[in-house]
């Protein structure tokens, strides 16, 4: 079926064309659902949220951008409405806590594997980490969905950054280079 | 390392967190939009259905003073002096007049029909064609409304998933309208099993100081043979750590239950509850004691 007809089948409440959409873009909605929720079951909540969204408000697609980048963009929503409500976005970045040896020489074996470094993040450093890196939202839209301000979403990734290079690459960083901000 | 460089490693990889989400979760997106259809649709949903009522009551009521007529073939005046039951000036067919004896028994009928509908429209009849009518049998007219009655459900929209109202009202009020996206459970008293949690409840010491805790309290009070004996327990760590709704499970009978239990409930040592991310929830939790008589 084409993009097309996919959403006319949404419109018309077609199950069948429901279903086939889930099948089509589940794998990815759901890899974003866990990249952001880290546990599997509330990744699966929020994949089920999403689609619910999708196919209850259809009617404001409107064709701009591909229907594609819709529901991902809809699944991000869903995620960050959830955490939004329990992640405390101040409290967990202190230059300190960088500079800590941490794990074993062993680290760097986890490069990787990119869902093991994401959750060894703190919770809101994940999240800004994600939105930046992976989906590419600049600071002043994460700030507005996250409902902090421009400042704490930099010094949030900041953070993530420095805390992942030192922990995952640091044997490909030179020891006396200047970190890249 | 650069930080663009840092960014495409993680980006390149995003991929890998892909996982097609299964049946089993498309059975649970399909049940809730059973019950929530688009309001666009209720809306179209209710319009026919008031439509169809209207139809139905109109067509209903016109066969209901059609046979009333028929019944009585007296003159109004006349009937007025000789015969109180028949009290036809009154334009009140579709209501239920108790004084028309003869016809007590078939307006009720109507009722259902009227009652399945949420709205109540103006019932369609002509109170003049009333001053003419003729006797008739009764049962007749207990037909009409049935069979009106069934038409009812499967004139609704074809080819729609609704259920009929009043299985929704019945059956699903729990669940709250998807558009605030929130997903709390309503029950704030829910029991978690331990594969659910973020962090597992433990006993300080661990599981073994468990153990030894209760095999201090735990007294053998009757003569029992020699042997090997199992009993399972299941409890609930509540979040502060006390322990709840202690069950036995496979009772091996000599009052070992009763004295697992009891000792359960004499410990005063909390447990640390299990979490769901940073916060403490009530725990399902099992423990197989095993237990070895011996003389001595």
């Amino acid at each position: 079926m084409t993009e097309q007809q996919l959403i006319q089948g949404c419109k018309k409440q077609d199950r069948l064309t429901q279903n086939h959409v889930y099948k089509t873009y589940g794998s990815k909605v759901m890899g974003i659902c866990k990249r952001y929720m880290k546990d599997h079951e509330r990744a699966e909540e929020m994949v089920m949220n999403t689609f619910l969204t999708v196919f209850q408000k259809i009617n404001q697609y409107n064709n701009q951008g591909s229907f594609e980048g819709w529901i991902l963009r809809i699944a991000v929503n869903c995620c960050l409405m959830e955490l939004r409500k329990k992640t405390n976005f101040k409290n967990e970045v202190s230059t300190d806590d960088v500079s800590i040896p941490v794990l074993n020489n062993d680290s760097d074996l986890w490069r990787d594997d990119v869902e093991k470094m994401l959750n060894y993040l703190p919770e809101g450093a994940r999240i800004v980490f994600n939105l930046y890196a992976i989906e590419g939202y600049k600071h002043a839209e994460i700030a507005e969905q996250l409902g902090i301000s421009e400042g704490t979403s930099k010094s949030q990734l900041s953070y993530a950054k420095e805390k992942l290079k030192k922990t995952f690459f640091s044997s490909l960083t030179p020891k006396a280079a200047n970190y890249e901000r | 390392m650069k930080d663009n460089e840092l960014f495409k490693h993680f980006k390149d990889r995003s991929d890998s967190f892909n996982e097609p989400p299964g049946d089993q979760l498309w059975s649970r997106i399909e049940g809730q939009l059973n019950i929530t259809p688009n309001s666009a649709m209720v809306r179209k949903g209710v319009m026919y259905k008031a439509l169809i009522a209207t139809g139905v009551i109109a067509i209903a009521g016109s066969i209901v003073i059609f046979n009333y007529l028929e019944k009585q073939n007296i003159e109004p005046a006349v009937i007025k002096t000789e015969q109180p039951q028949q009290i036809i000036n009154e334009p009140v067919v579709t209501e239920p007049a108790p004084e028309e004896k003869q016809t007590v028994g078939d307006i009720p009928e109507e009722k259902p029909v009227i009652k399945e509908d949420s709205k109540k429209p103006e019932p369609k009849k002509d109170p003049v064609a009333v001053a003419a009518v003729k006797k008739e049998p009764a049962p007749a007219k207990k037909e009409a409304p049935a069979t009106q009655k069934t038409t009812l459900p499967t004139t609704a929209l074809k080819g729609e998933e609704l259920k009929s109202k009043e299985s929704e009202t019945i059956e699903f009020t729990i669940k709250k309208e998807h558009d605030s996206l929130q997903t709390d459970h309503v029950n704030f008293n829910r029991v978690f099993s331990p594969d659910k949690l973020t962090k597992q409840p433990e006993f300080p010491g661990g599981t073994q100081a468990f153990y030894v805790q209760i095999s201090r309290k735990f007294v053998v009070k009757q003569a029992i043979p020699e042997g090997d004996y199992k009993v399972n327990i299941s409890f609930v760590i509540e979040k502060d750590g006390t322990l709840s709704n202690i069950k036995a499970i496979d009772d091996p009978g000599y009052g070992f239950s009763e004295q697992v239990i009891k000792a359960f409930s004499s410990l005063t040592q909390k447990w640390t509850p299990g979490q769901i991310d940073g916060r403490p929830v009530r725990t399902s939790y099992n423990l197989p004691f095993s237990i070895n008589i011996k003389k001595g």
